[in-house]
């Protein structure tokens, strides 16, 4: 059941025709105003870490109802706009802050260097190889973990963001998982020490920001070790 | 007699939302929006 911007109640039914996970949407689509179905067709595409949503609707009887629908879809008040309410509400969200005993910019080339990131990117009890490494926007970074038990695991993404220091946001995809998710570092001045604000986006399930939660917090240890010594 | 072109009788609409498609996807089963 919706309720129109004019009051109106409006009951929506149909069935579901093809349901494939993160992909493709098929379902039928009718209102009781006129009880003639439609047919839609959503596909949801990766872009980054965000999606882009086609939306394709056949079937309309006239321009009038063809017209009614967009608005109800794209409109300021549409449906579009209440789903990306929805997403930005619900989305889990990973923060970590942690205060080292050095500069912002000491603090943000052990990120954004390649020999220092590889020296403690991981969590503890890992070694990690920065194979790819384009520190620029729209650049390329891979880093290859080597887990204790001798296991490999690899994780790729983009440089969306480079503000030095102050602020890099890169997307993080573990090779062997489904989606991209968004790193976003933020580096402010303490006195003499940096405040570092780590905010992982995309995670999807709580499971996973507690799993991510506990990986960064063991990395940013290694951090803290490397730059407490000397580097 | 009057003929309709039903070719334009449909809509195809984009948007991207900051979210991974497995999100986007699963408000359409689970969430009232």
């Amino acid at each position: 059941m919706m309720t129109m911007p004019d009051g109106r109640k409006v009951e929506i039914s149909g069935v579901y025709r093809e349901i494939v996970r993160a992909q493709k949407l098929v379902l039928t689509w009718a209102g009781n105003y006129n009880n003639r179905e439609t047919l839609i067709t959503v596909t949801f595409r990766a872009d980054g870490a965000g999606t882009v949503m086609t939306l394709h609707q056949t079937g309309f009887p006239d321009e009038t109802q063809r017209d009614r629908h967009k608005t109800g879809w794209t409109g300021p008040e549409g449906s579009f706009a209440k789903l990306a309410r929805v997403l930005t509400t619900d989305a889990p969200v990973l923060e970590l802050k942690r205060t080292f005993d050095a500069t912002p910019e000491h603090v943000f080339d052990a990120w954004m260097k390649r020999e220092r990131w590889q020296a403690w990117i991981g969590p503890e009890g890992t070694n990690s190889d920065v194979t790819e490494f384009e520190p620029k926007v729209g650049g390329r970074y891979r880093v290859l973990m080597r887990m204790s038990d001798g296991r490999e695991i690899g994780v790729t993404g983009v440089f969306k963001t480079i503000d030095r220091p102050r602020t890099f946001a890169m997307t993080w995809k573990w090779e062997q998982g489904e989606h991209d998710s968004l790193v976003t570092l933020s580096f402010r001045a303490v006195g003499n020490k940096t405040e570092l604000t780590l905010r992982h986006d995309g995670l999807l399930t709580e499971e996973n920001v507690d799993g991510h939660g506990k990986g960064w917090n063991s990395a940013l240890n290694k951090l803290a070790a490397y730059l407490a010594s000397g580097h | 007699m009057a003929t309709i072109d039903t070719s334009v009788l449909m809509i195809e609409v984009s948007r991207r939302f900051e979210a991974p498609p497995e999100r986007v996807f699963d408000a359409w089963l689970t969430k009232e929006w």
